[in-house]
């Protein structure tokens, strides 16, 4: 039978949202109690991931991952954070990674988007606009 | 060249250099492979858009679930990794047209395969276009004369006609297209010849038999090879459906080739199963006759005030033994205007072009013959009818009559005069000349293993003595008493000289 991992995530979130202290400890240790009969703990990785996805939705956050060449500074990250705030208008959570590809510049994802301002692909853009021409 | 000019030039043009940021929208590949990806994210993807996977590597968005995409890969599948981004373009997939792509070898995504250089050609159109409207139509009226004289006396084809071709392994299918193209020449019909999981060998030795009969200057090969992932198997028809609509949309006659639909039909089952897509009768999906009727309806006669172009299909359909009532053979029929059936047992009889004429039809194509055809090959179905029920007949032995002797004689003399081989076919004032011969009973005289030899014998003299005659039956397009008696007069004159 096919899982639906989203539904239990859901379930999930219903269960815990408004549990505070001990009784989300039993909410969540139920949880772990159903999956383990039902036989489902292989689909909890699963589960975690449409439940974080559930929650961001719920929370009104989003995730907006970063690469960029080389570490950046809190003020930046803060600046970064408040552009994607009021561009979204939503909660903003930075995940940062180093890609020393890039060379330099940033990188930006969020839901289904790219912002690509790393040196690198502006080095491409200006091959492919040399090799146009001639 | 001064090496100072070439710097200047280049930093001018990276002074010149513009960069604008923009928002892209990529998915990342959570699943790949035999030729399809599943991709998550993409949201906003439409039906059949192009994405790209980098590495100059496309593919083409046809499932759209809730939480993935299902596209498959044109092209090298082998490099894109799980993880990989791929960024949607907004395109729908299209491919070059126009006179840049007339006498090349390109494949399904229109480009060159033939080692002449880029293809130069700033047009494109989309592959998958909605076929001309009603009000745009006309009737069929003019011939696409294909110089086959079996198929241009009795299942005449007009310029905008389907035909289906069908017929087992070997029994001359390709052979009879290829003549159809070449006698094209100098009749202002652009061809495409879409050929769809054949071998490269074979493609090879077509596109130097058209080279050696002058028939590239007017003819694109799209070639899909069998080594060719399914996704182009599956888009060459459409690619080359699209190349020639350019040419209609400009007022012009086309002629496409489709070799052969089977292997598209087949490609496109493969994609289907791969994408999960529910299978019907012999595993093939449910929309395996959208496919196709999409793709011939697609042919057309434009009417004058939308240029009066043309596009005549010649679909191609290979058959198990035979066996015209499996699923893909019926379907095509019944989209067609008419088949063509070849039959192995004819053509290992000797009889080539090896057309059954009690099994092929053109339901459109006789408003297009010529008036001339007409008069002289309007019984020519019904004797051959008649012959093949009384040679069956025969066959036991027993004494005849003189009428049942006389209708039999004829029908073998009218099947060995419809014998032709590859590679000639036959202008139609020819064929006109050697049916009248044939069907007014001037050769009844002649043995029946001496025709062709005075076929071709007739043909000349013709071309030596009576020219004027030819280019009558041409210009008039119809036999009036005086022309008729030119040519009675004319083959008895040639009789003479014979004995």
């Amino acid at each position: 039978m096919k899982v639906n991992t989203k539904n239990y995530a859901i379930a999930l979130y219903e269960a815990v949202s408004d549990g505070k202290g001990e009784s989300l400890k039993i909410a969540a240790k139920n949880f772990i109690k159903i999956l383990a009969d039902k036989n489902l703990l292989g689909y909890a990785p699963k589960i975690m991931a449409d439940f974080q996805k559930y929650y961001n939705e719920k929370q009104n956050i989003i995730e907006v991952k970063i690469e960029t060449a080389r570490e950046l500074s809190e003020s930046e990250k803060k600046e970064i954070t408040k552009v994607m705030n009021q561009a979204t208008k939503k909660e903003t959570e930075l995940i940062t990674s180093i890609n020393d590809e890039l060379i330099g510049g940033i990188k930006l994802f969020y839901a289904d988007n790219l912002i690509d301002g790393s040196l690198k692909n502006q080095l491409a853009e200006l091959k492919q606009q040399l090799l146009a021409k001639n | 060249m001064n090496k100072n000019y070439i710097i200047d030039l280049i930093k001018q043009q990276i002074q010149d250099y513009q960069h604008d940021l923009k928002v892209e929208k990529v998915g990342t590949v959570v699943e790949v492979g035999d030729g399809i990806a599943k991709i998550s994210g993409l949201s906003d993807a439409m039906a059949s858009e192009m994405l790209d996977f980098g590495n100059d590597v496309f593919g083409v968005a046809l499932n759209l679930d809730e939480d993935f995409i299902g596209a498959i890969i044109l092209g090298d599948y082998g490099r894109i990794r799980e993880g990989d981004l791929v960024k949607s373009t907004g395109r729908i997939l299209e491919v070059p047209v126009g006179q840049g792509v007339v006498g090349r070898v390109v494949n399904a995504l229109g480009q060159p395969i033939d080692g002449k250089g880029p293809i130069k050609s700033d047009k494109f159109y989309p592959i998958e276009k909605i076929a001309p409207r009603v009000i745009t139509r006309q009737p069929v009226t003019t011939p696409l004369q294909t110089g086959i004289k079996t198929i241009d006396s009795m299942f005449p084809i007009g310029r905008g006609q389907r035909e289906l071709i069908i017929g087992d392994r070997q029994t001359g299918k390709t052979a009879l297209v290829i003549d159809a193209i070449i006698n094209q020449k100098g009749q202002n019909v652009t061809c495409v010849y879409v050929t769809i999981g054949q071998k490269e060998a074979k493609v090879a030795r077509i596109v130097s038999e058209l080279q050696a009969h002058g028939a590239m200057e007017y003819t694109i090969v799209v070639s899909a090879s069998a080594a060719d992932p399914a996704s182009l198997l599956y888009i060459a028809p459409f690619a080359g459906c699209a190349m020639a609509e350019y040419f209609m949309d400009q007022g012009k006659d086309t002629l496409v080739i489709y070799d052969d639909l089977s292997k598209q039909a087949a490609a496109y089952r493969q994609i289907s199963l791969l994408l999960k897509r529910p299978p019907g009768r012999e595993a093939y999906p449910g929309d395996v006759f959208y496919l196709h009727s999409r793709l011939l309806e697609r042919s057309a006669r434009l009417n004058a005030d939308y240029g009066g172009g043309s596009l005549t299909a010649l679909p191609i359909i290979e058959t198990q033994a035979g066996d015209i009532a499996a699923y893909i053979p019926t379907n095509v029929i019944s989209i067609t205007d008419g088949q063509i059936f070849l039959e192995s047992d004819l053509f290992y009889q000797g009889v080539r072009p090896a057309i059954n004429t009690g099994l092929s039809v053109s339901r459109v194509g006789s408003a297009a013959q010529i008036k001339a055809m007409k008069q002289v090959a309007g019984k020519l179905k019904l004797e051959m009818a008649q012959y093949r029920e009384l040679a069956a007949f025969a066959q036991f032995g027993s004494d005849l009559d003189e009428a049942t002797k006389k209708q039999i004689n004829r029908g073998a003399r009218i099947s060995e005069i419809l014998k032709q081989p590859q590679y000639q076919p036959m202008p139609v004032e020819h064929q006109v000349l050697i049916i009248y011969a044939v069907t007014n009973g001037l050769v009844d005289d002649i043995a029946v293993d001496k025709i062709r030899e005075f076929e071709t014998g007739l043909v000349k003299y013709a071309q030596a003595q009576a020219k004027a005659t030819l280019e009558k039956i041409v210009k008039e397009k119809q036999l009036n008493p005086e022309i008729e008696e030119s040519l009675k007069k004319l083959i008895t004159e040639y009789k003479q000289t014979l004995s």
